[in-house]
């Protein structure tokens, strides 16, 4: 039975193109019938991986309806034009749309205006960027700061974002980041191995987890809780690390260099008596995969990248599905995301099982797993205010929160928030570690940022938060509604005489959709009731800024 | 009554309540307020222990045992800092602490702490946090520990301030798998707040905004949005009460005599210690003070001309240690507030060449004052030259504990990180007794 599961999962593999994998690949056969025959168990291997054409959305819907037993109307509930549009562009570049955006697109009488959209969105620029931003979070926020050098994930954002617009294959873009080696400003993609400080532990544990969604870090004391781990799995992981190294310099983290060290062997520490020697660990994949030892760096992690990122192991294009996924729909096949391991119950399995073969059937063509979704039932149904439904398991939409590069660039969007960066302060004699400078879009990124890989229960707002958007100086001067300020609503002011027609496009520049009926009401007699128009409009701008709406997707 | 109750804590703002006590009722907030004084009243004697603070005075970099309060007379390790009597009979300071030397009948001098770690980035994070560094986990400070113990309902003021910056950014430890809401309030330099804390338009305006934005949220919330308002709202509510806080005032120094002023020193430090102070009279749970001595970010960590820059960076923390002292003494905040001077560790015997020293992590001295603790004791101690502990060695783990005892706070308590994993508070060490005794 084992062996079958293995000796299927090979044949099924597209990407099995590469001379190391092939070879890492008829190892896994040789060694899973001793050594992994528990855990393959566990981990449902003969499930995962089979070879399909890739799923259109209206076959991802009709798999949603019968994976959640929903009915046919629970989908065809959608979202409208406004809000779609808004949803999308979160989604897929990072921001809300313009109100110029907006009012084509409403202008657009076409059937397959939606999916035009999405296409539009995908091939924006700023899809890179907003996809980079947040796998440069995946991966930052849990890089502790290395003594002495600021990490600047700058060049390596920029580096994945051009990737992610090329739409170069993921398992491509992953191995890339895997054997990377030299200095972080030539070769952004050492940024991960490189921010690890070369970590042995550290890599082992966050590949894992961030590439697979496995966690397998508390094996490197135990072996694993609930999973099958075995602690010997974390150590020999680890080996495939072990002559990386990383040069750290001060202050500038572009100048890390990530090199072969030349020399050495793993050891897996002695628990019982940490000051004995070590058992010496043969690099192996958690498949059971095996390198033999005495490899350099590079064959060490060029077998590595090759394993992992790769489709014939049941967890690479099944984890990265699920974070997308997760992102897109406002919760995860499974959660946290970083967690698709035997202990960690899933939804939808049935959804996420084809979803993942598809994805694997194309190559891992990232924008054709955001198209099938963006373009589905699934992903455009409403928010229900209907508790019962909510609770139902994707039978109506949910909300996010937006991650921090979001709001910072629906700030921009919607007022023309300036990015000001202060001047750099050079190191000296006596002030040798001076931090760097840190822009408008640090400052809000960092405020309103966090770990995308938690589950969305986790992530709280924040006393920064709601402290920027209430009393920010350099906020508070594109609320500013008098003409001399040339703001975006002075001007707004100035053009449009009628208020409750003010107030619609004041809606449409901050929450990219019209005003209900009652909300104009609301914005009416807020401005009758206060004497000076501009102050009234200051208000209206601070209090739609200031709504849970702005910093949430719906 | 059920064991629970036992896990009301109050503070000087009024009441409070614990997380788990709620969650153990399981009921809303709204109910709890009722009968609160009753149950608070019968558990009064498990209330004895609650009300107090801690402030961290934290010597960034890790101070030299020598040349502040374990000088070594006629060893060749002392240096050129000579020993200063204080006002207990047979304890001598360093002479850069006249000031402190005055206090020793409210001083406990720790002279023998023991830890593994040496390098400044794992101290740190051993020191203060409890648990030595791992990758696997970032645990908490202690004062987030404190923050998250103490939450209270209605506060206006942040439970953990942070006074002053850590010399070096990279190093610094926060409130880790406890999340952002338990971080450290930081104020930067005192006397002033951080950006955004004072609303830019006048109260009533912010009020009047704050209404409007309220009648948007309701709106949204009808239309499927309501977990999002109420997470909103609550933060909302909380940070209102905050920034049109009357209690703000607290942070503006300029409400104290200019000669209290003076005594505590017109250096960051000092002006530190003083808002310290006036911030635990208005019942702020954990404060620390940070002392780098703002002139490069050396501070304590004189590896080079130790000698030159000890002086300097004791004039700025002796003042301003013995009149927190004594002003909270005056005003008989010193029974509640346990006052705690320390670094990441000591510095080596061995005098480099140029007059520094490297680091050190045998036989390095914490002093503690007030919350119970007996002044005018030595505990522990280094042999004559300073090499090694040779009486009662005291852990982190301990210090942690004692930390845990002075707050009222159950060291095996639990927590869970973001991945459901539960962690105890402190793990291992026992209280240090003798502080109290």
């Amino acid at each position: 039975m084992m062996r079958h599961s293995f000796v299927r999962l090979l044949q099924g593999s597209p990407s099995m193109s590469t001379l190391s994998s092939f070879r890492g690949g008829l190892r896994t056969i040789g060694t899973a019938l001793f050594f992994c025959g528990v855990c393959a168990l566990n981990l449902g291997l003969a499930d995962d991986v089979t070879t399909s054409p890739p799923l259109t959305s209206a076959q991802l819907d009709r798999l949603v309806i019968e994976a959640a037993k929903l009915d046919d109307a629970d989908l065809a509930d959608v979202v409208t034009d406004e809000q779609y549009l808004r949803r999308v562009s979160l989604d897929l570049i990072g921001r809300q749309p313009t109100p110029d955006e907006l009012a084509v697109f409403l202008l657009d009488t076409s059937e397959t205006k939606r999916s035009v959209a999405a296409e539009r969105l995908l091939a924006s620029p700023e899809f890179g960027k907003n996809w980079a931003s947040y796998w440069s979070d995946v991966i930052g926020y849990r890089i502790p700061p290395p003594e002495l050098t600021f990490l600047d994930y700058t060049i390596f954002e920029q580096w994945l974002a051009d990737r992610i617009n090329q739409n170069a294959p993921w398992d491509q873009t992953v191995r890339a980041i895997l054997v990377a080696s030299g200095k972080v400003k030539d070769h952004p993609e050492a940024t991960f191995v490189g921010f690890h400080g070369a970590d042995t532990t550290r890599l082992a544990a966050e590949t894992a987890r961030v590439f697979l969604s496995l966690q397998i870090g508390c094996a490197q004391c135990h072996d694993h809780p609930f999973d099958e781990w075995k602690r010997e799995q974390f150590h020999e992981l680890a080996a495939y690390f072990v002559r990386s190294s990383a040069k750290m310099p001060w202050n500038d983290s572009s100048e890390i260099e990530v090199k072969d060290k030349g020399k050495g062997e793993y050891e897996m520490p002695n628990v019982a008596d940490p000051t004995k020697k070590g058992t010496m660990m043969v690099p192996t994949f958690l498949t059971g995969s095996k390198l033999e030892n005495g490899k350099s760096d590079i064959e060490r992690r060029t077998e590595l990248a090759a394993v992992v990122a790769n489709g014939t192991n049941p967890w690479f294009a099944k984890a990265y599905v699920n974070r997308v996924w997760a992102r897109l729909m406002g919760r995860g096949f499974h959660e946290p995301v970083d967690d698709i391991g035997a202990g960690n119950e899933p939804q939808l399995r049935e959804v996420h099982k084809p979803l993942t073969a598809s994805f694997v059937e194309s190559g891992f063509d990232a924008k054709e797993l955001f198209r099938t979704i963006v373009n589905s039932k699934a992903y455009q149904q409403r928010l229900t205010s209907n508790p019962s439904l909510a609770e139902k398991p994707f039978a109506a939409g949910r909300t996010t929160k937006l991650r921090g590069d979001e709001v910072f660039q629906s700030l921009v969007t919607a007022i023309e928030l300036p990015n000001v960066t202060p001047p750099k302060i050079e190191p000296t004699k006596d002030i040798r570690f001076p931090p760097p400078p840190k822009s408008t879009k640090d400052l809000v990124s960092e405020i309103f940022g966090f770990d995308p890989s938690l589950r969305p229960e986790d992530i709280s707002r924040t006393l920064g938060q709601a402290m920027l958007l209430m009393n920010n100086d350099q906020l508070q001067k594109q609320i500013d509604a008098k003409p001399a300020s040339s703001t975006v609503l002075a001007k707004l002011l100035a053009a449009e005489e009628d208020n409750a027609k003010a107030v619609k496009r004041l809606f449409q520049l901050v929450l990219a959709r019209q005003p209900s009926e009652a909300e104009t009401t609301i914005a009416l007699e807020h401005v009758s009731s206060v004497a000076s128009r501009p102050e009234a409009f200051e208000d209206l701008l601070w209090s739609l800024l200031n709504s849970a709406e702005f910093t949430t997707k719906r | 009554m059920p064991a629970s109750l036992l896990d009301l804590t109050v503070d000087r703002t009024g009441l409070t309540r614990r997380r788990e006590f709620m969650a153990s009722l399981g009921v809303g907030a709204g109910v709890l307020t009722l009968g609160w004084r009753d149950l608070l009243v019968a558990q009064a004697s498990e209330l004895q222990k609650q009300g107090k603070s801690i402030i961290l005075l934290w010597m960034d970099g890790g101070p030299s045992q020598y040349d502040t309060f374990n000088p070594k007379v006629g060893s060749p390790n002392q240096g050129p800092a000579r020993a200063i009597s204080t006002t207990v009979p047979g304890v001598q300071f360093a002479d850069f602490w006249p000031q402190t030397a005055m206090m020793m009948d409210k001083l406990a001098v720790i002279r023998s702490m023991r830890t593994p770690e040496a390098e400044h980035d794992r101290a740190i994070t051993h020191v203060r946090t409890g648990y030595p560094p791992t990758p696997a986990l970032r645990y908490p400070t202690f004062g987030s520990l404190v923050a998250r113990d103490r939450e209270v309902l209605d506060q206006e003021l942040p439970a953990f301030v942070r006074i002053g910056k850590p010399r070096i950014k990279t190093r610094d430890v926060d409130a880790g798998v406890l999340g952002v809401k338990y971080s450290s309030f930081n104020v930067d330099e005192a006397g002033s707040l951080p950006p955004n804390v004072r609303p830019v338009v006048p109260a009533d305006t912010l009020r009047r905004r704050l209404a409007l934005a309220d009648r948007f949220d309701s709106q949204f919330s009808a239309s499927g949005g309501a977990k999002e308002v109420a997470d909103k709202k609550s933060i909302y509510d909380r940070t209102a009460r905050f920034v049109l806080s009357p209690r703000l005032e607290t942070f503006d120094l300029d409400r104290e005599p200019a000669p209290l002023r003076d005594a505590y020193g017109r250096t960051n430090f000092g002006q530190g210690c003083l808002l310290a102070r006036r911030l635990v009279e208005q019942g702020v749970s954990f404060v620390e003070v940070i002392s780098t001595g703002d002139r490069n970010d050396a501070g304590w960590d004189t590896h080079n001309n130790g000698f030159r820059d000890t002086p300097y960076l004791a004039a700025e923390v002796d003042p301003a240690y013995s009149t927190l002292l004594t002003d909270l003494a005056d005003r008989g905040m010193l029974d509640n507030t346990l006052v705690v001077w320390m670094g990441e560790f000591g510095r080596t015997p061995k005098i480099k060449p140029d007059g520094g020293r490297d680091h050190y992590a045998k036989g390095w001295p914490v002093v503690m004052s007030g919350a119970g603790v007996r002044g005018g004791q030595v505990i522990g101690a280094t042999d004559a030259d300073g090499i090694d502990v040779t009486d009662h060695a005291i852990s982190v783990a301990d210090l942690c504990q004692t930390f845990c005892h002075v707050m009222g706070m159950k060291p095996e308590d639990e927590y869970q990180t973001t991945d459901n994993r539960p962690v105890k508070l402190i793990e291992g060490g026992a209280v240090i007794h003798e502080l109290f005794s």
